[in-house]
């Protein structure tokens, strides 16, 4: 094998190993941040990763889905579906209409989320699933047109020839629907309905514990991450990392903001506003369709 | 030396003291165990102040109308009088339902008197 | 028939004390709800039994946290009636001071989780920061944050000075700048409307049948306001509004009990200015041989009753009702045909203190034993062995 390759190997597995700490710093941050926002002190920024050792230095839990051999492996493949997004982004994995894989990836690693509710044997979690399964309906399609519009337009086959900068500008209603999505994914307010811990106790997550919530734990930071860059990606497609760094703290913060600054919607409440931004996305995929071709 | 109205009835006035008094507001039931006998403790609210009905009752069949139809906050009231005291109130729905107990507690009711007194 | 049962406690995040709401679910919508209390009982009325009158007001200043001065006011007043004796005017005047205080704290903490019942984690951030400014001022006062220990019969046992009046002073305008601040934020912000109006509504006629006390009937348009009804303590020398509302919804009640704060500190500031002089009593020991008495006072909650009978100087029945006692009936009702989303809101929004509700056995009690020490090892403590 040439240099070439050789080099290759080792700058993706540097980007592999790199993205685990780099999400845990970015919720982090997000974290202090969030914490000054609400006039208090907040934790320090390396508390994610004090967080995650903790998680996975505890034993076995008593919880009676043990018995379930899905209960047991379910967290662990809902990490690494999570994890494989990344590769998608980062350029790694390169091919004809490799944004439809990156859709279905996406839309695996929500499903996962879904059936850790359903194998932990309790009624909380089947609840939380539930709700979170009557949302996926809505806002995995508005995620898909969404990106279906982008590709239309800059009339690539494959997310990495996305040559176009600033498409948010062009193509401000499909910015806008992606960017709602990637609220509802990374639950933040107003849309975190799925973690609603005031209503159903912690729903999905409620009887994990040890090693499965720090896998859990894990793959939301990297949702976190993964949405900041996909967003950053497709709206503004930097060139340099310079760019790439301030683009994506643009993005961080106005998340943030959203965080900070508003409530929760009750679950029917989303549901309707999500079938709203489906339709307009639908519009303006339709529009999109007949301007090119 | 009390400064406390309280208007001392017979239980068979019950019905006709409780009608007249429909539109007011009912603030408690209270029940005291008197030694001989029970005391059940109606409070309404007055105009200008509270008005207390009194309604002794044997200890060996302490039974009362209920009011939960006409007064309907009177049902938690009723339950933890009959929790503590054994008093019962004839046609409350829900009496035997332990409000503040556990539900397998067997014994005397709480707040009877006992003979050896400690303070 | 229902899908599933879901209970709600005992153990939840979103309720702030152990009790158990058990839900009849179909989907997402509520059948039926069952109340189930009982999980924070703990002996009051039996502790009160036998004990003298100092010993009783240690105890009943200790029955709740929130409203703990409401208590031994409460028991206070019904030892001054037995007594027919009025305090010094110098005396009400700071017993007044305390109330409102304490209507403020509550308020507070109310709002804050109020806020944070549908993520509004900020505000709930916020508004605990305002409530410390009150806890500094009642350990100036008092010399408790919680519990204060004012309370004597006949007397208070701490007088307030010049340098007090003016902590207290600064310390109220803060709030009500801030306040002033959030009352935009409640008026505006769209996701608050959208999760508190029309939820939970107790229209004015099911208020009265229920007899229902304290901000939860006022914001259904029903006047049950202890301090203008049957005035007690300094309320008839001072002038102020009770807050009403006519929606009785959950969004009426948040903004009774916001607007009630800024009253009170209107009502602080009367207190303040118009401060009788004079020597407060010392405090002295009382002898009742016999007595019965009743007495009402506004809690942050409602109305608080209590009913003593005294007999040689000991008690011999304490029988308390609490604001949360009248109210509690009422939410089985509210929760019917409700989506899930809106219980905790629901919830939280008619403001139950269980702490205060609920007054149990003592399971052991020097030599009187209602669970003997077997039976209770055997049935709680088996699965140890």
């Amino acid at each position: 094998m040439s240099m070439h390759s050789y080099i290759n190997i080792v700058t993706t597995i540097i980007k592999l190993i790199g993205i685990i700490p780099i999400a845990l710093l970015v919720d982090g941050i997000f974290r202090k941040l969030l914490a000054r926002m609400q006039n208090r002190v907040g934790p320090p920024i390396i508390q994610p990763f004090y967080d995650i050792i903790k998680l996975f230095g505890k034993k076995k839990s008593d919880s009676k889905g043990y018995k379930n051999i899905l209960f047991r492996t379910i967290p662990f493949l809902y990490f690494v579906s999570t994890f494989s997004l990344f590769l998608f982004v980062f350029g790694i994995v390169r091919f004809e209409f490799d944004f439809i894989m990156l859709i279905y990836m996406i839309i695996l690693s929500s499903a996962m989320y879904i059936l850790l509710g359903l194998v932990s044997n309790s009624p909380f979690g089947a609840f939380g699933s539930m709700r979170d399964m009557l949302l996926m309906i809505c806002y995995e399609i508005i995620m898909t047109i969404s990106l279906f519009s982008f590709v239309v337009y800059s009339d690539v086959l494959s997310l990495g020839q996305l040559n176009e900068s600033w498409l948010i500008f062009k193509l401000p209603i499909a910015g806008v629907c992606l960017f709602i999505v990637a609220l509802v994914e990374t639950r933040i307010t107003p849309f975190d309905t799925a973690e609603a811990e005031a209503e159903i106790m912690g729903s999905i997550e409620t009887e994990y514990s040890g090693k499965s919530l720090g896998f859990i734990d894990v793959s939301r930071q990297l949702r976190l991450l993964f949405f900041i860059v996909l967003l950053v990606k497709i709206l503004f497609n930097p060139i340099g990392i310079i760019e790439f760094i301030l683009f994506s703290a643009l993005v961080f913060f106005v998340l943030l903001f959203s965080e900070a600054t508003t409530a929760r919607y009750r679950a029917d409440q989303t549901f309707i506003l999500l079938v709203m931004v489906l339709i307009l996305s639908v519009i303006e995929f339709i529009r999109l369709y007949l301007l090119v071709w | 030396m009390s400064q406390i109205k309280i208007k001392e009835l017979k239980v068979e006035n019950f019905k006709k003291e409780i009608e007249d008094r429909k539109n007011r507001r009912l603030i408690a039931i209270s029940g005291v165990d008197q030694g001989n006998n029970f005391a059940v403790y109606y409070h309404f609210d007055d105009r200008e102040e509270v008005e207390n009905l009194k309604f002794t009752l044997s200890k060996d069949n302490p039974k009362i109308p209920t009011i939960v139809f006409d007064f309907p906050s009177s049902e938690l009231y009723e339950r933890e009088t009959h929790d503590f005291f054994g008093i019962e109130f004839e046609g409350n729905p829900r009496l035997k339902e332990k409000l503040f107990l556990p539900e397998d507690f067997k014994g005397k009711p709480p707040l009877l008197k006992r003979e050896n007194e400690d303070a | 028939m229902h899908d599933f049962s879901l209970p709600i406690g005992p153990i939840n995040p979103s309720i702030k004390e152990p009790t158990c709401i058990k839900l009849d679910l179909e989907g997402n919508t509520i059948m039926k709800a069952y109340l189930q209390l009982g999980y924070v009982h703990k002996g009051v009325e039996h502790l009160l039994e036998g004990k003298r009158i100092e010993q009783a007001l240690y105890i009943a200043q200790r029955i709740c946290g929130i409203c703990s001065f409401c208590h031994s006011n409460g028991f206070n007043q019904t030892i001054e009636k037995m007594l027919d004796y009025e305090p010094p005017k110098r005396v009400k005047y700071i017993r007044t001071l305390v109330t409102e205080l304490e209507r403020i704290q509550s308020h507070i903490l109310w709002m804050g989780f109020m806020f944070h019942e549908f993520g509004f984690d900020t505000m709930f951030q916020y508004l605990l920061r305002d409530r410390e400014h009150i806890l500094e001022v009642f350990e100036r006062v008092t010399g408790g944050r919680v519990h204060h220990a004012i309370n004597k019969p006949k007397t208070v046992r701490y007088d307030i000075d010049e340098k007090d009046i003016k902590f207290i002073l600064e310390k109220l305008k803060i709030i009500e700048k801030q306040f002033n601040k959030y009352l935009d934020i409640i008026k505006t912000d769209k996701v608050t409307k959208k999760r508190l109006i029309n939820v939970g509504i107790i229209k004015k006629q099911q208020a009265k049948r229920y007899c229902l006390v304290g901000p939860n009937a006022r914001a259904s348009n029903l006047n049950n306001d202890i301090r203008k009804k049957h005035p007690y303590d300094a309320y008839p020398y001072l002038d102020f509004d009770c807050i009403m509302d006519r929606q009785g919804d959950a969004y009426a009640r948040l903004i009774v009990r916001f607007m009630e704060v800024l009253e009170s500190i209107k009502i602080i500031r009367q207190l303040l200015k118009g401060l009788p002089e004079g020597e407060i009593p010392k405090p002295s020991l009382v002898f009742i041989k016999e007595g019965m008495a009743t007495s009402q006072v506004e809690a942050p909650r409602g109305e608080n009753f209590y009913f003593t009978i005294v007999k040689d100087n000991k008690l011999e029945r304490v029988k308390i009702r609490t604001p949360t006692f009248a109210v509690i009936n009422i939410l089985p009702i509210l929760l019917e045909n409700m989506v899930i989303g809106d219980v905790p809101v629901i919830l939280h929004s008619i403001d139950p203190c269980f702490s205060c509700m609920e007054r149990v056995i003592v399971v052991k009690d020097k030599k009187r034993e209602v669970m003997d020490e077997h039976a209770f090892l055997h049935k709680y403590c088996d699965h140890h062995h």
